[in-house]
């Protein structure tokens, strides 16, 4: 048997990632089925998580290693459209993708706003 | 049900496990070789899985390639029963999630971001409900 499924929302970067959501938490919510007490668990695994990509990520832009960038970003891009971290998704994915272009153009930017929409995240987020 | 989250990136192996706390005995491995291990010894154990949540995109070992293992192995060892390949992806590309999917012989793929909802509608899908 082949079965597909889908999730909406995930596809192209259209909207500047300014005017993306940081966090929507009920969305995180309608994905665990209402389940309160696991939002504040994975939430704090997010966070721990992307901690450990920043610092490996912030060096490989450095040094212009597309590979790391590209595995990085990658694992960033799928973590954070878990927690419906939009904004901070949509930078690793423009991030990622030039990885994959071969070009860190513009790269530390992105960094330095991947690193904002993370701090925003958290203060939103996170509630002690 | 018996089930194995595959993925390199902890966080996923425990969104998915969140998932399916309710379903049964899931286990994790964070690579294709440790996925490779917990395989075998599950069937020489005597103890399948009845499903494998796979990342596609792993360093080493991709799922891809970890599946087509797998589906090696149970032509000599298993011959009449596979196990269900569920493959996760975060590739922006569909036409790679696709090609990914179909080479890995897998049942279905899934793109991040997972919900609970879409999981449990694959897995009834494939029969594993209730188990």
């Amino acid at each position: 048997m082949l079965t597909v499924e889908k999730s909406a929302g995930t596809g192209g970067v259209a909207a500047s990632s300014d005017e993306l959501e940081i966090f929507n938490r009920q969305e995180l919510l309608d994905r665990l089925c209402g389940a309160e007490d696991a939002v504040e668990t994975v939430l704090r695994l997010f966070v721990e998580s992307l901690n450990e990509h920043l610092e490996p990520l912030t060096e490989a832009v450095g040094r212009g290693d597309l590979t790391e960038v590209r595995f990085r970003t990658h694992s960033i891009v799928g973590i954070a459209s878990n927690v419906s971290a939009e904004r901070i998704r949509s930078l690793a994915a423009q991030l990622e993708r030039s990885a994959r272009l071969g070009s860190l153009t513009g790269a530390p930017e992105l960094l330095a706003d991947l690193r904002g929409a993370f701090r925003d995240f958290k203060s939103l987020a996170i509630t002690s | 049900m018996k089930c194995l989250i595959v993925d390199d990136e902890v966080f996923c192996r425990e969104f998915v496990a969140t998932l399916l706390r309710s379903t049964g005995d899931c286990h994790q491995a964070g690579s294709g070789n440790e996925a490779l291990e917990k395989y075998n010894a599950a069937l020489a154990g005597g103890d399948p899985y009845d499903l494998i949540i796979m990342d596609i995109m792993m360093p080493g070992m991709s799922g891809q390639e970890t599946a087509k293992t797998i589906r090696t192995i149970e032509k000599v060892q298993r011959p009449d029963k596979r196990v269900n390949i569920v493959m996760l992806t975060a590739l922006n590309s569909a036409n790679e999630a696709m090609e990914a999917f179909c080479n890995a012989q897998s049942a279905a793929y899934l793109v991040k971001p997972v919900s609970k909802d879409g999981l449990f509608n694959v897995m009834s899908k494939l029969g594993l409900m209730n188990r």
